[in-house]
């Protein structure tokens, strides 16, 4: 039953691939740009979870695991406000400055925000204090297990994509979203504030790849600073194989690269599975470069 | 023979039917205008005559020789043993490909189909001279080695790309503006210098995409004497256009489509007294207005 | 200072490239061996500038795993002067050979992308070859660790050790570089490297055949490319797949971008910046990034364009209407 437990892994791990491309894929509908500085945003969210967690253990050494629920609530906050800083400060002045320099500049806020993690944290490998996550394992058939910590991550993670598809599909806000996400001068003269919905956004998506960060580091207990780069790569890889800017997209395009992922390093070699995935990333955009989800864009001149 | 013929031409996007199984022709060196109503197909035809999509039905052939098709599904490709064999570098099994493919864009300016764009496709930041220097590029073939050694056949080739870059302009009276940037012309000459630009590839088909657009009365009526010298100098041209002023001055044929399908053809008097045109027309104002 | 640069333009161009040529010959003879160093790196980073220069700034194709090229010919030539002992000056060629095919294999596929698509996937073929490299495919190319002992140049029986000499090859290469890269950018395909640029659309319907223009600024670029990676290996005889990091394709993409895109004053500008600063002020390494991402960060900002543009890309960024200028005999 090695399937299904590669299965089971895989899942897990697209589970987080989802959460974060979430935020490449909303900030992608609404400003065409790809945000190279989310997988930083994400990573900081792991090494700030940290320092929350080993302040508020040192100050209430019973907490345990509800050690976590404040954690998580700041890490977010306090992960949306920088998002939305670094939209202020390097993309607005940008909105109307063509496709390149945004790129640049996103570029640019993602190697500051690695560097301040480096030479604050260290370039060493931080564990994550141990005993406050479940432990236990639940035994499918044969051989297959499914741990607890697993079955919190997928459903944790499954509620809070659920939410955002409602919140995009049903609320006022949302629909607002969907209409920038279309044309922003069209939005503006419908009288949608486009500056606050982009300003949302950016709430939403660097908040929910916080909490992915702290989740990530706490099911793998140790990361280091090259967590932002790799794992959002992989992130956005996930959100352009199930078309960028669409939401479902995202979360079923994460789901299938873990998978994958998985069943590769598992039945072919584990030192290449980060190849499998780029060469599937290429694969895609040479046949679908829509992505599986995303609509074939109509040709017009 | 006539220069260009259009056979069954059917375009699909989607659900809707854009051009829908059109046929007429163009014979060698006269003015022919398509019109119709707005989303009549009329820059969908342009655009599957110049290469830019392929027709969903239906072939186009130009001086008897077949440009448009729609393109091969993946089970005809297979089956077809001239495109398994397409990449070799083998003289007769590339011209059977030929015949199959489809051209791109630039093969068929190659082949002397020269067009002008309904909204403006200049490039903007270059000199006017720039812009038209961009014509005889599907002429010469300096390469790499070339730029790079500076060999006799190059230099030769420079001096003709600017020579003809320059005739045209004077042509097309856009001699003074040589050195400007082309995104600084005024509109008129912008749209004359798409014009002279289309030209320097030495067509033997024009294809203007309502080159009167934005124009006033006074640069419409240039623009006129300025087609008819065109077609004098032994180009044909094919002329889609809303202002009937020119249509009617100009052309000595008239194809006139409506929802994509052809209703008329025929001199401009005809097309003027046919009852389905009337009514193509009068029925889109009635719903503009 | 624009008053100053036209007068110098007006100087006849012969005079005054000379005169840099005699400069750069001199200017490592007073300097220490570190120095000397430093000035070689300098001049690499300034030809891998100019080849991506022709797919960045003359095509305007986003390429940001351009150090996958330069890795590929570093490794071309190691593996044939470690494993068949081909000298290393004659690996040269094979290294461009080989860059440039992988360059028109990697892209020939997916050059109908557009701008963002086209990136990404440039990044994910650098890191495919940087897995690769570091995977030990086919057991020769030693994983992590890379490749050690590789000849050095071997000509007119120098000491190879000394870095001057290796300074003195990669000019002689620089010089070349330039005089091609210059020749390309005011030739037929220069131009329709121009019109690709300003209107794909457009340039087609001229009868441009983009596809092939955009492979050939590729091709070329990456080959070039390669040709630097091998002049690397034969100075510092280690190799390792660290080459083809993302982090080096992004100093490659910020020296044109930063200096001014499509113009070869710009990449040296461009270079002083990314690599010779940084190098010069060692203590200050750990913030580098940051360092690099303020730059980048703030240029975008105030001065998209880069520092010393060509007086195209310039308007091309800055949106042209407002300026008019008549165009200049020469241009940049």
């Amino acid at each position: 039953m090695q399937f299904i437990q590669q299965l089971i892994n895989g899942l897990t791990i697209g589970a987080f691939y989802s959460l974060v491309a979430l935020g490449y894929t909303m900030v992608y509908g609404v400003l065409k740009l790809i945000n190279f500085s989310h997988g930083d945003l994400f990573m900081w969210g792991a090494y700030l979870g940290l320092t929350g967690l080993n302040v508020l253990l040192a100050l209430l050494p019973q907490a345990g695991a509800w050690a976590i629920l404040p954690v998580v609530i700041i890490v977010m906050t306090t992960v949306a406000l920088v998002g939305v800083l670094v939209e202020r400060v390097a993309y607005r002045p940008l909105r109307t400055a063509g496709r390149l320099a945004p790129v640049i500049s996103a570029l640019g806020v993602a190697f500051i925000l690695e560097s301040l993690a480096r030479n604050i944290y260290g370039a060493s490998w931080k564990t994550y204090p141990t005993g406050i996550t479940p432990t236990g394992r639940i035994a499918l058939g044969g051989d297959a297990r499914v741990s607890v910590m697993q079955i919190v991550v997928l459903a944790i993670s499954f509620l809070i994509m659920g939410a955002l598809y409602l919140f995009v599909q049903r609320t006022r806000t949302g629909t607002a979203m969907r209409a920038v996400s279309l044309d922003h001068d069209i939005s503006r003269l419908m009288g949608i504030d486009v500056d606050r919905i982009i300003a949302i956004v950016f709430v939403i998506g660097p908040g929910l790849g916080g909490v992915a960060g702290m989740i990530v580091a706490l099911y793998y207990g140790s990361f280091d600073f090259t967590l932002g780069w790799t794992f959002g790569l992989k992130a956005f890889i996930a959100a352009i194989m199930g078309g960028i800017g669409n939401i479902p997209g995202a979360m079923l395009g994460g789901m299938i690269l873990g998978i994958i992922e998985t069943l590769g390093a598992g039945y072919i070699s584990p030192q290449w599975k980060d190849v499998i995935a780029y060469v599937i990333l290429i694969i895609i955009l040479i046949f679908r470069p829509t992505g599986l989800l995303g609509e074939r864009m109509a040709e017009k001149l | 023979m006539a220069l260009l013929e259009i056979y069954d031409l059917t375009k699909k996007f989607g659900g809707l039917l854009a051009v829908d199984h059109v046929d007429f022709a163009i014979n060698q060196g006269e003015i022919l205008g398509l019109i119709g109503p707005n989303g009549a197909g009329k820059t969908t035809i342009f655009n599957m005559i110049t290469g830019v999509y392929s027709p969903t039905a239906g072939e186009i052939y130009f001086q008897g020789e077949r440009i448009a098709r729609p393109p091969l599904t993946w089970r005809e490709r297979l089956s077809t043993p001239s495109w398994w064999m397409s990449w070799l570098p083998i003289a007769p099994l590339q011209e059977k490909w030929d015949r199959v493919r489809i051209l791109p864009p630039h093969e068929i300016t190659e082949r002397g189909i020269a067009r002008t764009f309904q909204t403006i496709h200049l490039f903007n930041n270059l000199t006017v001279l720039e812009n038209v220097m961009a014509g005889p590029h599907c002429r010469t073939q300096a390469g790499v080695l070339g730029a790079i050694f500076h060999p006799p056949a190059q230099q030769a080739e420079e001096a003709y790309i600017v020579g003809e870059a320059e005739h045209y302009l004077e042509f097309m009276q856009l001699s003074a503006y040589r050195d400007e940037l082309a995104c600084n012309l005024p509109y008129g000459h912008q749209r004359r210098l798409e014009i002279a630009r289309a030209l320097a590839t030495r067509p033997s088909l024009l294809v203007l995409d309502e080159p009167a657009a934005g124009l006033n009365e006074q640069e419409g009526l240039e623009l006129v004497a300025l087609i008819r010298e065109i077609r004098d100098s032994g180009i044909t041209v094919l002329l889609i256009e809303h202002d009937m002023k020119v249509v009617m001055g100009i052309c000595e044929r008239i194809v006139v489509l409506d929802y994509g399908a052809r209703i008329a053809v025929g001199t401009p008097d005809e097309v003027q007294a046919n009852p389905r045109v009337v009514t193509a027309y009068l029925g889109e104002e009635e719903e503009e207005v | 200072m624009e008053n100053l640069l036209t007068r110098l333009r007006q100087v006849n161009p012969l005079r005054w490239q000379l005169g840099l040529i005699a400069l750069a010959v001199l200017l490592p003879l007073p300097l220490g061996n570190y120095y000397r160093s430093v000035l070689w790196r300098t001049g690499l980073y300034i030809m891998l500038g100019l080849s991506l220069n022709i797919i960045v700034g003359y095509a305007g194709l986003f390429q940001l795993g351009h150090a996958a090229f330069y890795a590929l010919g570093a490794y071309t030539a190691a593996l044939l002067n470690l494993y068949l002992d081909v000298p290393l000056l004659l690996t040269l060629p094979a290294s461009i050979i080989v860059a440039a095919l992988f360059g028109y294999l990697i892209t020939r596929p997916i050059l109908h992308l557009q701008g963002d698509y086209l990136c990404i996937v440039t990044i994910a073929f650098g890191e495919v070859v940087r897995l690769v490299l570091v995977n030990n495919l086919f057991g020769i190319t030693g994983g992590a660790n890379g490749l050690s002992g590789i000849d050095r140049p071997a000509l007119f029986g120098l000491d190879w050790r000394q870095p001057i000499y290796h300074y003195y090859l990669m000019l002689i290469f620089l010089v070349i570089t330039i005089f091609i890269v210059q020749r390309l950018e005011h030739s037929r395909l220069g131009r329709a490297w121009m019109y690709v640029r300003e209107d794909e659309v457009a340039a087609e319907a001229m009868g441009v055949d983009t596809t092939r223009v955009k492979l050939l600024a590729f091709v070329l670029g990456s080959g070039w490319a390669g040709l630097v990676g091998a002049l690397y290996a034969g100075k510092i005889t280690v190799i390792s797949p660290d080459m083809s990091k993302f982090m080096e394709s992004v100093i490659m993409f910020c020296i044109v971008v930063l200096g001014g895109t499509g113009s070869i004053p710009g990449i040296f500008v461009g270079t002083l910046g990314m690599i010779t600063l940084p190098e010069l002020f060692r203590p200050l390494k750990a913030w580098r990034d940051a360092w690099l991402g303020f730059a980048m960060v703030t240029m975008m900002i105030l001065r998209p364009e880069g520092l010393w543009p060509s007086r195209r890309v310039r308007l091309e960024m800055r949106g042209a209407k407002e300026v008019s200028l008549p165009t200049p005999a020469m241009d940049d």
